[in-house]
């Protein structure tokens, strides 16, 4: 037993202090995540990524990532206005299906997700991060790992010109798949999401305690998704709307603006023609609108 | 509870540090912390569904008293009636009552009349199909006289719950796993750090190759339309990967863990992929519910000895009972169905039976013996689909996407990293095949540097690319 034990504890105490090794070079030698010159910045997951073309707007950045999830975007953002003072407008994506509990599920949890989590755990502090897994019950190791230990080697994320070529032909089976997986459980449709509205919440609360212009966008969907979207999201989505909208926050709500199947890659997401439509659209809003004005709704 | 879980990672050492240190006095005393160590480990999923396998020990505890104590054949059989109708009650209840309610439906349909059923709306409790066949099989142990009922309450309530096998198995037959309950055990180095392998091997496959090819496979057979032939053909060959990986990283882990408190577990696998016919497969593959299947149902109804035409319908018969005992659908049952259609066919074909190591001691194995593994596993890749498939009509919409005209095209998604993983681990077994699990050593001349470098390699690829928590796939079953 104690050469079983002795070789044990040399094996496993290697390991681990390697690991701290890593996790102590990587914290006061580590790159900075991402470097942000501009005043704008784009946040939130694919449909903004594919939406917000970033040509269109000058002094901007696209910062929107593929199953991005709130809590991430919280962090990434809180990280960013400490480091980068000249930011001064933040858009954020606000769809339908942000709004059901399949989302608080996704997170550090199922693995599709779970992969783009990753590179927002990484904004987090040990103790915050801590905090966050603990509270969620859940913890993916590869993500904790790599976000942790070995974030080096994590490339900017800022994703330019990434919009879907794909265009036109619109599956329903896709579809189908598409609301099944964001607004029902077991053919059930989802209840609210907790996880995720908090932090929809605390984004807010951020751009209001450090004085940042907040835009909420809610990019075109195409009509056949708006049929079959529950309604029960689409009135809570109002519901929200109209408060934040009462704390002074700028909502742009392009829902229904955007018909023909030809601006779609596919039923949520834009091609690349349409990302130039809404673009345009939410640049002729700012130019309009110079400064955004505060307590407004753009539809 | 799941292995691939921090939970686990923290309750296995405490639970090990207990037995050997605290517990290590009296036997009776290991076996107590054993079974809370598996109720803890169980209700951690669900602390509810404890009960059912209380109750379900109780019972066979109960009747196996009584059948020691019996001599009419009557009463006997009256005492192991009560057994297996409370543990088929339960699998029946909780797994296959709305199978057989809509399956009655529609044969009522077909008759012209409408019957709605009455479904039930339950959770299928985690493991329910092996601990119950286990159970099973010691109750008809002990009418068959080939077993003693255990007296000692502890040592059989532990026996039926033991956790490293619990929810996943190996089904463990009460002749082998009983006795060690009450045999006391003396901690041995090389069996404890041989199991440490075996669970580092068993994570390795679970969490970066069977974790990694699900990524892929989930998404290829979740969308019937978008892809090229080879594609699905790439799915449905990486499924084969998935699911061996999965569950047989699952009982390196169970064997492993069990070792670690001096037991030990039948194989579970002998790496089925190398086999040379369907019939050397089983008896590589899920080793222990073939042989449950074989031994219960298989040989009483007369096996080999009233000719080939009854032997084909028994094979039938114990097949399709081990395709449905996988789930509550058409799907299991048609893959068991083929798979003993295929036994038949060898049956009939006078086949002789492969036995021993494929090219024991050579490199590599010969073009025909190349040729029998690729048919062989062909064949049980091609059935997996329909396992796989939510329905018949599934499956074969899933073929007709293979047998497509770009089928012999480069598919249209390359799942690289999957790929490279399952090729790799598929090559280490083939390396090992002759021993117990891929990272047994026996007499072996690597050096201790090279050895412990390829563990702590296999542990960063765990860290790197291991999916955390991702359920194993038998546990639905």
């Amino acid at each position: 037993m104690k050469r079983f034990l002795r070789k044990a504890a040399i094996f496993f105490g290697i390991l681990v202090a390697t690991q701290l090794l890593f996790f102590t070079f990587n914290r006061v030698y580590g790159p900075t995540l991402i470097d942000v010159k501009e005043h704008m910045v784009f946040m939130g997951n694919s449909m903004v990524r594919r939406s917000m073309n970033p040509e269109y707007f000058k002094d901007s950045k696209n910062l929107g990532a593929k199953g991005e999830l709130y809590i991430s975007t919280y962090h990434k953002l809180k990280y960013l206005l400490e480091r980068f003072s000249q930011i001064d407008t933040v858009v954020v994506g606000f769809s339908y299906l942000e709004l059901a509990d399949n989302v608080d599920r996704r997170f550090l949890y199922q693995e599709k997700s779970g992969r783009y989590i990753r590179n927002s755990l990484a904004y987090m502090s040990p103790k915050v991060f801590y905090k966050e897994t603990m509270a969620s019950g859940k913890m993916i190791l590869s993500n904790v790992y790599q976000s942790e230990f070995l974030y080096p080697k994590f490339k900017d994320p800022v994703f330019i010109n990434g919009f879907g070529k794909k265009t036109g032909h619109l599956d329903p089976n896709e579809l189908e798949s598409i609301l099944l997986e964001n607004f029902y459980t077991e053919e059930e449709i989802s209840s609210f999401a907790t996880t995720n509205i908090k932090y929809l919440h605390k984004i807010v609360d951020l751009c209001l305690e450090k004085d940042k212009t907040l835009v909420l966008i809610t990019s075109p969907q195409h009509p056949d998704y708006l049929d079959k979207v529950p309604k029960k999201f689409v009135s809570y989505h109002t519901q929200l709307s109209k408060l934040f909208k009462e704390k002074g926050i700028t909502l742009i709500n392009m829902v229904d603006m955007l018909a023909d199947s030809q601006y779609y890659a596919d039923h949520v997401h834009l091609s690349y023609t349409g990302s130039i439509e809404v673009s345009k659209k939410v640049k002729s809003v700012f130019e309009e609108y110079k400064g955004l004005n505060k307590q407004t709704e753009y539809e | 509870m799941l292995f691939n879980s921090i939970d686990f990672a923290l309750f296995l050492p405490i639970v090990f540090g207990l037995y050997w240190f605290v517990f290590h006095k009296k036997l009776n005393r290991q076996n107590l912390l054993l079974l809370i160590a598996s109720y803890t480990f169980y209700g951690w999923w669900d602390w509810r569904f404890l009960s059912l396998i209380i109750f379900s020990s109780c019972v066979d505890y109960l009747v196996a008293q009584a059948l020691g104590r019996q001599n009419n054949l009557v009463k006997r059989k009256q005492l192991l009636a009560i057994s297996l109708a409370v543990n088929i009650g339960f699998l029946g209840f909780f797994k296959y009552y709305n199978f057989f309610a809509e399956s009655f439906a529609s044969a009522f349909t077909l008759f012209g009349q409408d019957f709605e059923p009455n479904r039930l709306t339950v959770i299928l409790p985690v493991g329910i199909s092996f601990y119950t066949f286990q159970t099973m099989s010691y109750s008809i142990d002990v009418y068959r006289r080939k077993l003693k009922p255990e007296k000692n309450v502890i040592s059989f309530f532990s026996f039926v719950s033991f956790f490293p096998q619990l929810v996943a198995g190996p089904i463990e037959r009460a002749s082998h796993l009983l006795p060690q309950f009450n045999k006391n055990r003396v901690f041995e180095y090389d069996k404890a750090s041989d199991g440490l392998r075996q669970i580092l091997w068993g994570l390795t496959k679970k969490m970066v190759v069977a974790d990694q090819c699900a990524i892929f496979v989930n998404e290829i057979f979740g969308s019937h339309t978008e892809h090229s032939g080879s594609t699905f053909l790439l799915a449905a060959i990486l499924f084969a990967v998935q699911i061996y990986c999965d569950f047989s990283g699952y009982s390196d882990v169970a064997i492993g863990t069990a070792r670690l408190f001096g037991f030990n577990l039948t194989q579970n696998f002998a790496f089925p992929f190398f086999s040379r016919d369907i019939a050397e497969f089983w008896r590589r593959w899920h080793i222990s519910l073939f042989n449950w299947c074989k031994d219960y149902i298989y040989i009483p109804l007369g096996g080999s000895r009233k000719g080939k035409s009854k032997q084909a319908l028994f094979a039938l018969t114990a097949y399709g009972t081990l395709g449905l005992w996988h789930g509550a659908n058409f799907t299991f049952i048609l893959f068991g169905l083929l798979h003993g259609v295929a036994y038949i066919f060898l049956v009939f074909a006078d086949t002789k039976k492969k036995v021993g190591i494929i090219s024991q001691g050579k490199l590599f194995p010969s073009l025909r013996e190349v040729l029998q593994m690729a048919i062989t596993f062909t064949f049980f890749f091609f059935t997996l689909i329909i396992f796989r498939s939510d329905s018949i009509q599934d499956a074969f919409l899933y073929y007709q996407n293979i047998l497509s005209l770009d089928l012999f095209t480069m598919p249209t998604s390359m799942p690289k990293k999957s790929l490279l993983f399952a090729v790799t681990c598929i090559t280490i077994e083939w390396f090992q095949r002759d021993k117990q699990h891929a990272l047994e050593i026996v007499e072996t001349k690597i050096p201790a540097v090279i050895r412990y470098g390829f563990y702590y390699f296999l542990i960063y690829m765990i860290l790197l690319h291991g999916i955390n928590q991702a359920e194993f796939v038998y546990f639905q079953f």
